[in-house]
């Protein structure tokens, strides 16, 4: 196990990762930016090194001051969190050429994975399906015959794309031929390129994610999947559960059973997390591979009782993974609210400043991951997430009624939060059903059709 | 005479204890080679005030106002140095900070309190990743005070060297930029 590990990051998840280590007895070293002198992770750590001023781009993604802190401690590892360095090659190289691990998949998963096309490719060899995808349209037989494989709604995208520019969403056969010249001439005009091919679109897909772990000596398990269908219209993840209603059990066992094969097909170490989308019909398409912790990990922990964390600081110091598959049970159901300090009224635009009283939930079955406290500042500069709100109890229903109770005792002063779009998200029976998907919440939320408000369940 | 709390656990690397060894032993030792009567250091883990004991002089004991004392004029075993801070309450002098988180080394003939530096004057060294950092003087001004030892490991911002601009604040980063939210830039969040 390694004697000292550095903390390349800030907020909730350089605390996760501090209090993983010290149950482990391993010391700690967190780093800060000048906005972040009064923060709690510096002094959470055993030692604690001022690495620039508050922009990111000059402290938290601050390589060469980052490696000199770790030289200076003399630490062994380097833990990312998520964000900032976590997926970044360069960097898991550069910890490596100084001698120290890296705690997440070697450079070369991160590159791999990085790059979005060739992750499909590797994927769709490993036998876990993608979304269906043209080659580039030459002719309009091309095009429909394309279109009649996978079946209508088919959304058509410049090569070139970006902004939305150049698609089209065409809804049956009749309507592909006029779709491919608006999207090629709006293509053309917007990018100086003309082409575009052809996507199968999904309809109101949900996001279930595979939580996979695995050891540097083969040993591959998947940690049971999550439901991060509840985002923000700028697809930001809002709300998570685990385990997913409404899935169809041999759906589910699919979609783990693909999630190792991928995990296994890429030779991949550490925690990771494998993203797909899962259509109305049944269908389930791989999205991309996260090759780091998520921020909505601690469902995961709390209904399988694994320390997710720990397991990344071991794995990374070369022990095996001595969880087998079969242990792997889930045990109730777990809600995660992501406490962001935004208004949700207002296109979720951050809010910063001052934080005046401060109080948090507790009592059964409720964690609360958070590095902020009473007085405590919110720069400006960083991620908005305040806390994340984790209930847990032995049924979706019972989870539901924490979560409402935990949010009612949740009091943030001084910023605006999105506690209220919660306690909404909460009350909506489509959401109490368990039948939402990755743009419900604008839809039936932000901008409530007449009548879908739900009366308030409790 | 510097005043300063002694660790009392140095088995138990309690934040105090680290504190103390990692910033207020070195500071300390400098602080005793300057001329300077009492210093504020602002590091991540607190703020440390060291003072020094009045002289016993009764010229200075008598001065009302804001004025330097010749030391070695009143000839006062315990200020070693040239000249004495003899109050002027709310006076702050500038320091030079760390650019860089690395190894401080000093130079072979560092400058010594007192001195006049002009601009662009190499002052010592940061040692990060196997690179020497210069750290050099920004401006025409004197030397207060040394604040680091050579081979002291320094943070990002840690006072290097106070030191006298004469009033002109230097152009360097200052510990304590204000939050200013105009300056932040707005891009994409990425998806976590």
């Amino acid at each position: 196990m390694f004697a000292k590990v550095l903390i390349a990051n800030r907020g909730e998840i350089a605390i996760r990762v501090i209090r993983a280590c010290r149950e482990l007895g391993v010391k700690t070293v967190a780093v800060f930016s000048e906005a972040d002198r009064q923060a709690l992770h510096p002094r959470f750590a055993d030692e604690a090194y001022c690495i620039g001023p508050a922009q990111t781009a000059r402290s938290y993604l601050n390589i060469p001051n980052i490696i000199s802190a770790a030289e200076i401690a003399g630490v062994d590892a380097i833990h990312p969190g998520y964000g900032f360095l976590s997926e970044n090659a360069q960097f898991a190289d550069i910890c490596a050429s100084h001698g120290f691990k890296f705690i997440g998949p070697v450079a070369a998963s991160l590159l791999l994975m990085g790059d979005k096309s060739s992750a499909k490719q590797r994927m769709a060899d490993a036998n876990v399906p993608v979304i269906p995808g043209s080659s580039i349209i030459e002719s309009e037989q091309q095009a429909k015959k394309f279109a009649r494989e996978v079946g209508f709604p088919v959304l058509i995208k410049a090569t070139a794309g970006g902004g939305g520019k150049g698609m089209r969403i065409v809804g049956r056969e009749a309507d592909l031929p006029a779709g491919l010249t608006a999207a090629s001439g709006e293509a053309l005009a917007a990018f100086g390129d003309g082409r575009v091919y052809l996507e199968k679109l999904l309809i109101h897909p949900r996001h279930i994610e595979v939580q996979v772990l695995a050891d540097e000596y083969g040993h591959v398990i998947h940690v049971g999947e999550r439901d991060c269908s509840i985002q923000k219209p700028s697809h930001q993840k809002l709300l998570e559960e685990t385990p997913a209603p409404n899935l169809a059990s041999n759906l589910r066992a699919d979609l783990l059973a693909s999630a190792v094969r991928a995990a296994r097909a890429v030779e991949y170490a550490n925690a990771g997390t494998l993203e797909f989308l899962v259509n109305e019909d049944g269908m389930f398409y791989f999205m991309e591979m996260n090759t780091r912790i998520q921020v909505e990990h601690p469902i995961t922990e709390v209904v399988y009782g694994i320390d997710l964390v720990k397991w990344q600081v071991r794995i990374a110091a070369g022990e095996r993974l001595t969880v087998r598959q079969e242990e792997i049970k889930p045990s109730g159901h777990a809600i995660e609210c992501r406490i962001n300090a935004e208004d949700a009224d207002n296109a979720f635009r951050p809010t910063a400043g001052k934080l005046g009283s401060v109080l948090l939930p507790g009592g059964p079955g409720v964690r609360i991951d958070t590095h902020i406290y009473s007085g405590a500042e919110v720069p400006p500069y960083y991620d908005s997430l305040l806390a994340k709100l984790i209930a847990y109890d032995r049924t979706r229903g019972d989870t539901i009624i924490r979560m409402r109770r935990a949010l009612a005792e949740t009091e943030i002063l001084g910023v605006m939060t999105t506690v209220p779009v919660h306690e909404r998200i909460l009350a909506m029976n489509s959401f109490v059903e368990g039948h939402t998907y990755v743009t419900w919440l604008r839809e039936q939320v932000l901008q409530p059709p007449k009548e879908a408000v739900a009366a308030h369940g409790s | 005479m510097a005043e300063h709390k002694k660790a009392h656990a140095e088995d138990e690397p309690s934040a105090f204890a680290r504190f103390v060894r990692k910033t207020v032993s070195p500071l300390s030792r400098a602080f005793a080679e300057t001329p300077l009567m009492q210093l504020r250091v602002r590091t991540p883990h607190g703020s440390v005030t060291l003072a020094k004991a009045p002289p016993i002089d009764p010229r200075a004991a008598s001065s009302a106002s804001a004025e330097l004392i010749d030391a070695h004029k009143s000839g006062h075993p315990r200020v070693p140095l040239a000249r004495v801070y003899n109050g002027e309450a709310g006076r702050t002098y500038d320091t030079i900070n760390a650019e860089v988180v690395g190894i401080f080394r000093d130079i072979p003939e560092p400058p010594t309190t007192g001195d006049h530096l002009e601009a662009g004057r190499l002052l010592g060294h940061i040692e990060a990743l196997r690179l020497r950092n210069e750290v050099r003087c920004p401006i025409a001004c004197k030397l207060i005070a040394q604040v680091v030892v050579d081979g002291q490991p320094v943070d990002f911002g840690e006072p290097l060297f106070v030191v006298d601009s004469g009033g002109t604040p230097l152009l360097q980063t200052e510990a304590e930029t204000p939050l200013v939210a105009e300056t932040v830039e707005i891009v994409e969040p990425p998806r976590l």
